[in-house]
């Protein structure tokens, strides 16, 4: 039953999100935290710096760990093809058969609103995120690793991979003055 | 074919954080390496891809499979995309948690949020550049605010206010 879960949650996601990549970790979110309680949200923002720092298509690394977790092997693969497969057959179905004679504006203009939707689901993700790490660390720092690390990704073009590996290395090297002290 | 197979391999395992990303990735494989679409055939593609949601490569490559070897190639090229990922993610997975109880990850837990944040404040940014392109400051505004609201402080589904939106697209291409 679990695996139907997994399998359904995820082809859900995947049919309805929009804008790739770490822009579907809100709906992987709500599936996985809030409705089904499949990882804890400590778990879930884990996978999600995993998914970032590794190569390859972040939903289907965020699928797999989802999966792997709840159903071992079994649920990585189902959840990762779920969440993946259904729309690129829809897609190389459209592009052989309908793609002549749908035109790109038509398709583009529908679809086109729905970035800002994206945006708010990302804004409320954030949200969520900031109420549980207010709780942990202080406001200000919070804010400052925020609009430094956003800033990097998307003004100088840093890899958000580096900028967790960054993140890492800075935490190591505290923690070892700590023990110095 | 084998050939194909090992070109989505190589850019899967070269390009990190996905989604749009890919497009160039598979653009220098599949146009100017392999030369299997011009660049031409290329840019009909990716005018259509956003507008499907799903995978931002996943759709490239399995759509450039069915393209060289018909059904096969679109489950080969499928396959090569989405099984490097699975594989990558169970080895983290074990490391993660052979790590996991350690004061340093427990530290590092602390400060993941905020960066995590910031990546999301990233694709918000850069969302809302290419949205204004699209449909202007004001109607990428009203959109985001009230999907904001929506789903906030009224709490419809993420599907509700999507379809939502798309309904809207086709109203506001009518009038």
């Amino acid at each position: 039953m679990i695996i139907y879960d997994l399998f359904k949650s995820f082809f859900l996601i995947g049919a309805t999100g929009y804008g790739g990549g770490s822009a579907l970790a809100p709906l992987v979110h709500r599936e996985a935290v809030e409705k089904h309680n499949w990882v804890t949200e400590e778990e879930f923002i884990d996978i999600v710096a995993i998914a970032n720092m590794l190569p390859g298509p972040s939903m289907v690394e965020m699928a797999s760990a989802v999966g792997y977790k709840k159903a071992g092997v079994l649920g990585a693969t189902v959840a990762s093809f779920a969440i993946t497969l259904p729309i690129m057959i829809v897609f190389t179905v459209f592009m052989v058969l309908l793609n002549r004679y749908i035109p790109a504006e038509l398709l583009n203009a529908i679809t086109a609103p729905v970035l800002g939707t994206v945006s708010a689901l990302m804004l409320t993700m954030m949200k969520k995120l900031y109420i549980q790490s207010a709780k942990q660390i202080t406001i200000p720092l919070i804010l400052l690793i925020t609009v430094f690390s956003g800033g990097l990704i998307y003004f100088f073009k840093i890899h958000p991979s580096l900028v967790i590996t960054a993140m890492i290395v800075l935490v190591f090297i505290s923690s070892l003055g700590g023990k110095n002290k | 074919m084998i050939y194909f197979v090992f070109s989505v391999l190589l850019v899967v395992f070269l390009t990190f954080g996905g989604g749009a990303v890919f497009i160039p990735m598979f653009e220098d494989m599949f146009v100017y390496r392999m030369e299997i679409f011009t660049l031409e055939q290329y840019s009909q593609i990716i005018a259509v891809l956003n507008a499907f949601p799903g995978p931002t490569g996943g759709k490239i490559a399995a759509y450039t499979g069915y393209v060289e070897y018909g059904l096969v190639g679109m489950v080969l090229g499928s396959l090569a995309f989405v099984v490097p990922g699975i594989v990558m993610m169970l080895i983290s997975y074990e490391l993660v948690e052979k790590v996991k109880h350690s004061e340093l990850f427990k530290k590092l837990n602390l400060y993941i949020k905020p960066i995590v944040m910031g990546i999301f404040l990233s694709i918000v940014i850069k969302f809302s550049v290419t949205s204004f392109a699209n449909i202007g400051y004001l109607e990428t505004a009203i959109v985001t605010i009230v999907s904001f609201i929506l789903l906030d402080k009224y709490k419809w589904s993420p599907l509700k206010v999507i379809t939502l939106t798309l309904v809207w697209g086709i109203i506001s291409y009518l009038i």
